[in-house]
Formats: structure tokens, sequence, C-alpha cells
């Protein structure tokens, strides 16, 4: 029933890409078969090589084709030759980024022996297919979520609870202040704006911040409904504005895939076991990857390289900073808020990289941060920026105080009804009808 | 569930009370949405509810009836009669069947419905206004049964927030809260010239609609040049609008939903009036006159299913250009003479005596 239920969905989106995800399924569940039947090294590579092509194949003509083409026909021109580019007018189906690693993974893990794999063809296709986690992830792992559905589930009123408030919080972050942060920074980033240096740094922060409801607040919708049925979906964000260092950010932020390209990518390239400099461009090429994984843009590939400069620097300075010891408690804490603050910062800046609409764009924005302040409008922006982002970091103040990242389940009655309630109530009020789609349901 | 059980205390105790309602509404700036107009035509059904002693008459229709019936006009001309308008832009039939059990309810002895083929030919737009909660469910399953599954599938998202809307106090008076100030903790003001506005949130679009109308642009700019600022760039808005009213699948929908409103207040023994609504003499340009054929059919069913009474704009002199503000609209020296229409059909169909005032041309 879930099965049909993952289909239904998708297909309520666009029923003639149910056939993709269905080739998707097929191949790597009878690659999976056939690893299982075959013990010569060799030709187990070649079984796992047909669903990394394949995948890969759907992925890049989908998503990838007309960026290439385009890429390519503006390199020839810039060498003098006119080479029109291909041009092909295809939709890019959503979710094929989640869910054509999630079913590599599988595939991989069969290869790598890590998991034995299923005879159960409707339990692998609902391992692909999963409505809650389909259009953006978390990209679950087989070892993992691969059992809940073969075991029987246990559903439970505390997990039905606990599952119905990330649903609540989930909405509340997406609607209220995602979908509403939206109009300041869509105001500020549009093609022909002419912003001053105040406003597109208030509207980078906006837009950290966007981003960050509006996926943290899917996965939530999608670990809550999972959970409601009964199933345990992995946490996909750690409080990654909490970070203190642009390492610990990865550690935090959308994990499923920062531990999807460490395991599947970094460390096949060798990770940090051959020396420093291939370290270094291990990180490197990892983080550009990433970056091509969130779009088919050059402005994707310079934020992912942005990163992966960062984590190189990060690697390269960490032991000096290791040295730095405070000498007392409140000094330690000062140097805790201190690193937030700046890896905060820094993370904001890569944003407004991953946020220009163009690259003409983004060299023309850098020039004005790095021009004089002007404040522009910001002043009458404070409000409503501090007003919606209130909620998120004085909920994420008590997390990181508790360590807890679900505190409120521990709350008396009457006051985790009082939270539900205003929620509830900031939705009817203040939420965004009809807004906008999730950012990475494009992704 | 103790969430759930807040939200509705809450709702209950600070919405759900129409006093508020008039103090904040009338607080607030206008904008052309019906929340407001319809907390204003609530306090007015109560205070007609309030009074049963006297006859009772209520308005309905679009902006048409909004700024064609002059009430205060009314009261003069038939003081015997206790009037209420419920009128305002977005008054569809659709929304004028899922409103009439307000005026049911608050015993009412007459509608009137100021319509004409304009309003079944345009499309069917769904916006969530504040209905009677769940007594108009009705009207929405009705919408439903008539658009089909394909249609309540295609619009899911308003159907939802239809019910929502008359449901949860909170939601359905939204707008006026946010305008009343809340709207300073989440909107970004964008008033420069270097910034790129957001689209100001324009009527939804057609849930059901059939072709528009092609209009060559010299038709449009001559017909423009009849009306002076501002109402030169109001009706060229409204020419675009005429040129959506046409035959198509939402026809039909919107013929039965004005015949349904029309039966339901028959069965709740509200006398039915159809009052035919007046277009600028220019505005035959833009759209499909031989509709009103087909709003004659519905007139016809109304008086047969409903003894409803229909009074023509043939039975009156014509309204002529100097009568009208703008395209759709008719200025004060219109709205006088449409508002003795109105008055002397309630006069005779509640079987008052002869009108006072200036404002019944019949009496001269």
């Amino acid at each position: 029933m879930l099965l049909v239920a993952s289909y239904a969905f998708y297909a309520a989106w666009d029923w003639r890409f149910c056939g993709l995800l269905a080739v998707s399924t097929v191949v790597d569940f009878f690659v999976g078969r056939a690893l299982a039947a075959e013990q010569e090294r060799r030709r187990r590579r070649w079984i796992v090589t047909i669903s990394v092509v394949v995948n890969l194949a759907i992925l890049g003509f989908f998503k990838y084709a007309g960026f290439f083409s385009t890429s390519f026909s503006d390199l020839m021109g810039a060498l003098g030759w006119s080479v029109p580019p291909i041009v092909l007018d295809v939709v890019l189906p959503v979710g094929i980024s989640f869910y054509t690693f999630q079913t590599m993974s599988y595939s991989i893990d069969v290869y790598r022996r890590r998991i034995e794999p299923t005879r159960r063809f409707l339990d692998f296709a609902l391992y692909v297919a999963f409505f809650p986690q389909l259009v953006a992830g978390p990209i679950e792992r087989p070892m993992r979520f691969l059992p809940q559905i073969l075991q029987p589930r246990d559903i439970t009123w505390e997990k039905i609870g606990t599952g119905a408030w990330l649903v609540l919080w989930g909405l509340f972050k997406k609607a209220v202040l995602a979908d509403n942060l939206a109009a300041l920074v869509d105001g500020v980033y549009a093609p022909d704006a002419d912003p001053t240096s105040g406003e597109i740094m208030l509207a980078t922060w906006g837009f950290a911040f966007q981003i960050y409801c509006d996926f943290s607040g899917y996965t939530d919708i999608a670990r809550g409904v999972a959970r409601i049925m009964g199933f345990d979906l992995m946490v996909n964000f750690n409080l990654p504005f909490w970070a203190t260092s642009i390492d610990d950010y990865w550690r935090r932020w959308h994990i499923s895939l920062s531990t999807w390209l460490r395991d599947y990518l970094y460390i096949p390239l060798g990770g940090n076991r051959a020396g420093k400099w291939l370290t270094y461009r291990n990180l490197f090429l990892t983080m550009l990857l990433g970056g091509l994984w969130h779009g088919a843009a050059w402005t994707y590939v310079l934020w992912g390289a942005f990163h992966g400069v960062g984590l190189c620097l990060h690697r390269l300075t960490s032991p000096w900073f290791e040295r730095i010891a405070p000498s007392s408690r409140v000094v330690e804490r000062l140097w805790w808020a201190l690193r937030v603050l700046f890896t905060f910062n820094l993370i904001a800046f890569a944003f407004v990289i991953f946020r220009s609409t163009s690259m003409a764009q983004l060299t023309r924005y850098l020039g004005i941060l790095f021009g004089p302040f002007e404040a522009g409008m910001t002043g009458e922006w404070i409000v409503p920026f501090v007003a919606l982002t209130a909620p998120l970091m004085l909920l994420e103040t008590v997390m990181v105080w508790t360590r807890d990242l679900e505190p409120v389940r521990r709350w008396p009655a009457v006051v985790r009804g009082a939270v539900y309630a205003a929620c509830l109530l900031g939705l009817l009020i203040f939420g965004e009808d009809g807004g906008n789609a999730f950012i990475y349901f494009q992704f | 569930v103790i969430g759930v059980v807040l939200v509705l205390v809450i709702d209950a105790v600070f919405f759900r009370v129409i006093a508020p309602w008039e103090a904040l509404t009338e607080r607030v700036p206008y904008r052309s949405r019906p929340h407001h107009q319809v907390a204003f035509a609530r306090g007015e059904l109560a205070a007609l509810a309030a009074s049963p002693e006297k006859p009772s008459a209520v308005v309905i229709g679009t902006s048409r009836a909004d700024v064609g019936f002059v009430p205060s006009e009314a009261r003069k001309s038939l003081p015997e009669v206790a009037w209420a308008q419920m009128a305002y832009a977005a008054l569809r039939p659709f929304e004028i069947r899922s409103l009439v059990g307000d005026a049911i309810d608050a015993g009412a002895d007459a509608v009137v419905i100021v319509v004409s083929e304009y309003d079944i030919g345009r499309p069917l737009r769904l916006d969530p206004i504040p209905g009677t909660a769940v007594d108009d469910v009705g009207a929405l399953f009705e919408l439903m049964r008539l658009g089909g599954w394909r249609f309540a599938w295609e619009n899911r998202a308003l159907l939802y927030e239809i019910p929502l809307s008359r449901l949860v106090g909170a939601y359905r008076f939204r707008e006026i809260l946010r305008n009343a100030g809340l709207d300073r903790f989440r909107t970004f003001p964008m008033e420069s010239d270097h910034l790129a506005e957001p689209a100001p949130p324009a009527q939804p679009p057609p849930a059901l609609t059939g072709e528009r109308r092609f209009i060559d642009r010299e038709k449009f700019e001559a017909t423009a040049r009849l009306f002076k600022p501002p109402y030169k760039g109001i009706s060229k808005w409204q020419m675009g609008m005429l040129t959506e009213v046409g035959p198509g699948p939402h026809m039909a929908v919107q013929e039965e939903l004005l015949r349904s409103a029309g039966r339901r207040l028959h069965a709740a023994g509200v006398k039915v009036i159809i009052v035919e609504a007046p277009l600028h003499p220019a505005a035959a340009d833009f759209y499909d006159t031989d509709l009103r054929r087909v709003f004659l059919d519905v007139v016809a069913d109304l008086q047969r299913e409903c003894d409803a009474t229909f009074v023509p704009l043939t039975a009156e002199p014509p309204f002529v250009r100097e009568e009208f503000a703008d395209m759709l609209h008719l200025n004060r020296k219109g709205a006088q003479r449409f508002t003795g229409v109105i008055v002397e059909a309630v006069r005779k169909t509640l079987g008052i005596g002869a009108p006072q005032g200036p404002a019944a041309p019949s009496s001269r």
C-alpha cells in the first residue's frame, strides 16, 4: 500500500516520470541480485558499473545535458569556433538527484558486501520510492532503511505525537519563516535589481535562513510523516548555523548528502590516506561535485569550489587553532561564540554565490559588497527580519542548551500545547498559502 | 490535541464575535479583498436580525451592486423595509451560493441578486472568502460535483482553503489582522526604485474558463479615451476582464450555482428578486453579447422554480454613458436611479405601499 501511495504521490507531480523511477528501481534490484550470484571480483565490478552508469546517465541527461552543451558551445565560441548548443527541452524530474543517489548506494553497498541484497522486489521498490523522502531526501542508506521496511513496524502514540510535532514545526518553518523571507531575498536577487551593500548583506543572511528553514522544514515534515508510520528517517540537519568551523558545518548541514559524498566519493578517491596534498585534492573535488549536484550552473560549481577551498584551509589551519586554549570558562564561551559567528558569516558569504542568478550578477554583487557600505532599506527590514528569525533562533538556543534536537517533547503538556497552538496560529495568520515550492525540489 | 483545543478556544473567544471585527475593520485601510466587506456585511445582517418587526431585504452582488446600490437612499425611499447590503468585488455565483445562508439566518424577507450575463460568463475563480462555517460546506460539495473530479483535483489547494477559511476564524480574518498591523512583522517593504517589488496579490487565476476574445488595440484605446483619469486606467483593466466573458465549461457551473442559490432561498421562504445589472454601452464591444440569451434562460428557470421576480434592463430607460464611472460601475447619478429600480422591485414583491422621496423614478 505504501508503494502504491508513493507512486501516486510522485504521479501527482507528473505521472510520466514514474517510469524513470521504476527503471532506476529495476536496474538496481537486479544489479543487487546479480552481485549476490557472482563471486568473481572483476565481473562484480562490471555489474556494479551498470548501476552507476545507468543512474548517472539518467541524472546526466535530465539534469546536466543542457548545461554541458551550452558550456561547450560557450567555450568553443570563446576559442573562435561557432558551435551551436544542442537544445534539449526536457523537464527536470523532481527528486531525481535524491533517488538516483539512494539506489546507487544500494548497489555499491552490495558490491562492497556491506549489506545482503534483498530478494523482495516490492520492498526494495518502496526503499527507492518511499514518498516522504522521495523528492527531497534525506538520502537514506540501505543498511539503515531497508531493514525497517523488511521488518514489522512498531507504531506508538509517542511516535505519532512526536511525528506530528515534527510535521507542524517543519510546516511552520517552511510556510511562515522561509516563504516570508523569500520576498526579501527575491526582491534583492531579482535579475534587474540594483541593491546597496547593506541590502545584499541582509538579504543574504535572509537567504541563509530561508534555505535552511525551507530544506530542514521539508526534512522535518518527511521525518514526522515517516515516524507516524513507524519509520525512523535519519537526521539531516543538526543545528548547522551553530557550527564552529566549516568542517563542523558539513557535519551538520544536509548530513545525508555530505556523508554520501564522503562514503562514495571522498573515500574511494583516497580520502585522507594518501598524503596531505592528495587529501586536499580529494576534499576539493568532493565539494566541487557536491556543488554541481545542487544544480547545472556555474554558480553552484563555484559555490562547491568555495567550500572545497574552505575545507582545505580549515584542515591546514586547524592544528594552529587547536593550540588556542581559553584561560577561563567565560573566554571559552566567547571563543565559541566568535567561531560560531565567523562560520555563519562565511557560510552566508558562500550563499551569495549560491543564490546569484548568473555569474554576471555574482560579480556585480561582490563588487557592491566589497565597496563602500550603504544601508539602503535595511533599517526598514530589521523588524520583519528579527521577527521571522526569532522563533527559530529561540527554539534552537534551547536545543543547543539542552543538547536535544527535540526538546519540546519533554516539556509539560500545557507548555507543549501552547507551543503547538502558537505554531498553528502562526501558520493560519502569517503562513504564505500557495507559496513557493520547496527550493530543493529543483535539485 | 491540546494545541488544537487551544487554537479553537482562542478562535471562539476572539474571532467568532462580530463586534470586535466591526470595530477593527473600520480602522483597517481598505483593500479590495472580500474579507473586509463580509465583515461589514455581517454587521449589517446582525442589525437586520435584531429588528424582526420590519420586513427586510438584502442586496447581494458584485462591486456593481456595491457601487450601484446606495443603502442610505433605499432607507430614505422605503423606510418600511430594513435594508442590508452584501456586495463586493469577488462576489460571484459561487460566493452568492455560499453566502445566501447568511441572509436566511438574518431573517431576510427578500433577497435581491444583482447579476447579468457578465457574471455567469466570467471564468470561475475561487477565493477563500469568509463564509458561514460548516453551514455552506454544501456549496463546496456542489461545486465539486458540478466541476467534476478533474476540476476538484486541479484546484485542490484552493478547495481546501475554502473550508479552512470558514472553519477557523483566525484564518478567515487573517487579512484584516495582517492589515491591522501584524503585517509589519512579516513583510519587507520594497518601495525603492532599485529593487524588484513583488507583484501585488491579484485576483486568483481562473479555475474554469472559456477562451478569451481578441480585441484589436485601436478599439481598446478608443474606448479608454471615453474615460478621464483615474477611470481611464481602471477601464483599460476592466476591458481585459470583459474579454474573459464567453462560453465555456465554466458557464454551466456558474448557471447552476446561481440556480442553486435561488432554490436555497426559495426553500427557506425568502422572496428572490433578480435585478439585471447594467454595463457601460461601450462594454458590448468587448464581450459576447449573445450570452444574454443564456442568462435569460437561467432567469426563466429561477422564475419557474423559485417564483423569482425578474427586473430586466429593458423594463427601464437605458442607462447612458453619463451614468457610468467606468466600464462596469455606475456613478453617483446612475447609482441613484439604479437604487430606485431595486427599491421599486422590493416594494412590489413585499407588497408595501408606494415609495417616497426622490430616489424612485416610478413615483414621478
